[in-house]
């Protein structure tokens, strides 16, 4: 038993309807260019069919419907009759019909006619011998004699001699007798009357007497051959229009629709495209009055109307995005904001004695910065002010992470140092690479003044004493950079009149409209002539506002806190700011040569410049600094001014006076370098500084002064020892004399 | 003209110390062979390089540029770079430089090594 599945012939019939041949033709192969181009050629086809039907009824009608064809045979024919007429007159005698006449031919006296003499050649006229379709209209002749009988009969069976003529056609008299009477006479009959066409023409003697008469008739239905040939010339007409017709009406058809289909296409192209995305497809307008033409010009408006929507839609869009990402960058610097105030000291510890004063002004994208005060039971108090690298969010959770583990490691150590170094390790481990915290922490105790401090990479506060200002100088790298560092510790006793400034480097680090820097040495002048009596604090925000004007966006934020003696003195550290030294005269000239620009040279300058300065015993320390400041100013006039080309010389200028040494070091490099950043070890750590860039600064810090000049030729550096400052020898990081 | 010479020898003295001795100029031509022999210095476990400036000859500025990167490196490795054997001179520019900040600075291998061993501080 086979079981067919009903599923597959109906997933079949659902699947893919099939659309009829003709349709699938017309509508895959060809486009409405073809389709437009065959519907002229079949327009013009049917025209001439039209044409040709309205040809072949109006034959038929003329050929069937008139005498017509009856006229056209009765010329031939009474032609014929008349030639009968002759004949029969030829062989009759003087007065009467030769009575051995006849239609047969060869006969005697027959009045049989060639074929030849029937100048039209129409063989159908050969009536006499025809084939009869019946009696009435079988074509036959009769020779009558005067009296209306049969002389001779070209059908005797039907036509007998002797019989009378009037009783054999009943309906031909008049014809007859006419003819008799010496008048030819005709009838032409019509093919659906069914009449023939007869003819009577009489046969005249010598002497103009009529001897008889010749009558025939001929039946004019139409041979079959005539109308096969009619109909076969029609078809063959309406072939030869049809392929004249065709690929004329198919041609004029591509021609009249090539500009509509032209601009139909376009607009199909434009549609597809921007359909696709592209919404700068327009259409030329050519005729707005045409159909086609409206449909382009609504295209356009079409187009133009949805890309304005789709802009519209688009700034909507953005709009409402920028709102969102507003309202989240104003969420999340609240949210930094609010961390950072909810662990700023609610209250300030009062000491006796003593007064202190914190100000907190945050930038708008909150930058960091924090203060603490860590009351301890003995009356001491720790105070912090710090700095946590980058800005927002980050910054203040790392300002949160610190904060609380210098807390809770300030409660286990009374050493500063170590308690900076103790959070260090805790935050290396912690952070991400690059992230930091500067902070300066100090144990203040007010009972005694003392102050005790460490410092991680924070701007070092001031301390004003009498009209001094000197700094609370202490080394350290920032928390978190990496672990296992050392933190200097530094001391001091504070005068009961003394104020120290703890600060961040948002004040110093504040620009002007004209991009200048605040700065510490304004910050410092400000500091040293404060007024006691004023609040320090507010002094210097009146400064800095007058210095940066009414329209200044706030950088970072500004930290400031102050602690100040509100009674007598009681201790006494002062600062020395170093004094300034003239040249002195009587100079020699203890050495002067030039090296080519090749690596190693440096050293060679140094050897020759100390082997210069031998007689003058200098300190030894004293003169390796000067020896690394020669090599490092040969070698910069080497790479930055000669760039190494062993063709341009390093000049080495040694000159000596009493009281002042200096070595010149002059290139060949044209016009003067710029000056590189200040190096800064924790911005170098940090990444925001190259490794490299440390010879200028040792140059300067290794000699008592450095003069930095150029002429035409090339740039030069004087590197200047007095040598009244022996005193000097030790070299200290700056401002700790 | 003195060619630049220098030696780099690697020596691993506890699992989480190595001392690199360094011996004649240290200048910015010793980057790739620094880079070299702290690679054999460093191990997983390893937690500090000591640098033996016993055998210093001369170091510029560019010598401490160099030492600079190594410090960066270090520290992405959360190790600690101390120094011995520093003459004055030396010692005089790593205080300048503030290098003495970042690199702990003995006079002896002992202490460094002690230093290097971890919680012998103060």
């Amino acid at each position: 038993m086979t079981l067919s599945s009903p599923t597959s012939t109906g997933v079949a019939a659902a699947g893919a309807v099939r659309a009829p041949w003709y349709r699938r033709l017309t509508r895959t192969r060809l486009g409405l260019r073809g389709r437009m181009t065959l519907s002229y050629a079949l327009t013009t086809l049917a025209a001439v069919l039209v044409l040709e039907l309205v040809v072949a009824i109006t034959v038929w009608i003329a050929v069937t419907q008139t005498g017509l064809a009856g006229q056209q045979i009765l010329g031939p024919m009474r032609q014929t009759a008349k030639l009968y007429a002759l004949a029969a007159a030829a062989q009759a005698g003087p007065t009467a019909l030769d009575p051995r006449t006849t239609f047969a031919p060869g006969q005697p006296a027959s009045i049989a006619i060639p074929a030849a003499y029937f100048p039209s050649g129409n063989a159908a006229i050969r009536y006499v011998s025809g084939p009869a379709a019946d009696h009435s209209t079988a074509p036959f002749a009769l020779l009558l004699t005067p009296a209306g009988r049969v002389l001779a009969s070209s059908n005797p069976t039907r036509y007998p001699p002797q019989s009378s003529a009037a009783t054999l056609l009943p309906g031909r008299q008049a014809l007859i007798a006419s003819a008799l009477a010496g008048k030819p006479g005709s009838v032409a009959g019509r093919v659906l009357s069914g009449r023939p066409v007869e003819v009577a023409e009489p046969v005249l003697g010598h002497a103009g007497t009529v001897l008889g008469a010749v009558y025939a008739q001929v039946s004019v239905s139409y041979p079959a051959n005539f109308l096969r040939g009619v109909t076969g010339l029609l078809l063959l007409s309406v072939v030869f229009w049809s392929f004249l017709t065709l690929p004329v009406g198919a041609l004029f058809g591509r021609l009249t629709t090539r500009g509509l289909v032209r601009r139909v296409n376009e607009l199909v192209t434009a549609t597809a495209r921007f359909a696709g995305g592209d919404y700068a497809q327009r259409v030329p307008v050519a005729r707005a009055t045409d159909e086609v033409g409206q449909l382009e010009w609504h295209f356009n408006q079409m187009a133009d109307q949805l890309v304005a929507s789709m802009a519209q839609q688009q700034r909507l869009v953005e709009q409402q995005a920028r709102q969102e990402e507003r309202a989240r960058i104003e969420q999340e610097l609240r949210t930094a904001r609010q961390i950072q105030e909810s662990l700023l000291p609610k209250a300030v510890p009062s000491l006796p004695g003593w007064e202190l004063t914190p100000s907190y002004q945050p930038a708008t994208e909150v930058g960091g910065d924090f203060y603490d005060f860590i009351p301890f039971a003995d009356g001491r108090v720790g105070i912090v002010i710090g700095d946590s690298s980058g800005k927002g969010i980050p910054a203040a959770l790392l300002m949160a992470t610190a904060r609380t583990m210098l807390r809770t490691a300030a409660r286990a150590t009374a050493s500063p140092g170590a308690v900076l170094a103790r959070v260090n390790d805790l935050l290396a481990g912690e952070i991400v690479p690059g992230m930091f915290v500067t902070c300066f922490y100090a144990l203040f105790d007010p009972a005694s003044g003392r102050i005790t401090f460490a410092n991680a990479g924070h701007d070092v506060p001031y301390r004003r004493h009498g009209g001094d200002v000197a700094e609370l100088r202490a080394t350290g790298m920032p928390l978190g950079l990496m672990p296992g560092m050392r933190y200097e510790e530094g001391e001091a006793t504070l005068a009961g009149d003394d104020t120290v400034l703890f600060y961040s480097d948002g004040l110093v680090e504040a620009h002007n409209g004209a991009r200048e820097m605040f700065g510490f040495p304004r910050l410092c002048r400000l500091v040293r002539d404060a007024p006691p009596q004023t609040s320090l604090i507010a002094d210097l925000m009146q400064d800095l506002a007058a210095f940066t004007g009414p329209d200044w966006a706030q950088e970072d934020d500004i930290t400031l806190l102050t602690l100040r003696g509100t009674a007598g003195t009681r201790g006494n550290v002062g600062a020395a700011p170093a004094g300034a030294a003239m040249d002195g005269s009587a100079t020699r000239t203890l050495a002067e040569f030039s090296l080519p620009s090749v690596p190693g040279n440096e050293r060679v300058a140094t050897e020759r410049v100390a082997e210069a300065l031998r007689g003058l015993a200098l300190p030894a320390p004293r003169l390796e600094r000067l020896k690394t400041a020669v090599a490092e100013a040969t070698l910069n006039a080497m790479e930055h001014g000669n760039e190494y080309r062993a063709d341009l010389p390093v000049r080495v200028r040694v000159r000596a006076a009493p009281d002042v040494l200096t070595v010149r070091i002059s290139d060949e490099g044209g016009a003067p370098i710029a000056e590189p950043p200040v190096p800064d070890l924790a911005a170098k750590l940090a990444g925001e500084q190259s490794p490299r860039g440390w010879g200028l600064f040792l140059i300067r810090n290794l000699v008592d002064e450095v003069r930095v000049g150029g002429d035409e030729r090339g740039h030069s550096v004087e590197l200047v020892l007095r040598l009244d400052a022996a005193g000097r020898d030790q070299p200290a990081p700056a401002g700790t004399e | 003209m003195p060619e630049p010479q220098l030696r780099l020898d690697v020596r691993p003295v506890a699992p989480t110390a190595s001392i690199i001795d360094i011996r004649g100029e240290f200048t910015g031509g010793a980057e790739s062979a620094l880079m070299e022999a702290y690679g054999k210095a460093s191990g997983e476990r390893t937690r500090a390089i000591l640098l033996n400036f016993g055998g210093l000859d001369y170091m510029n500025s560019s010598g401490i540029g160099l030492l600079v990167t190594l410090l960066i490196r270090l520290q992405r490795q959360g190790q600690r770079l101390l120094a011995y054997g520093l003459s004055d001179h030396y010692r005089q520019i790593f205080e300048l430089t503030r290098l003495t900040d970042a690199i702990g600075v003995y006079d002896t291998e002992a202490e460094a090594l002690v230093a290097a061993g971890g919680r012998g501080r103060r």
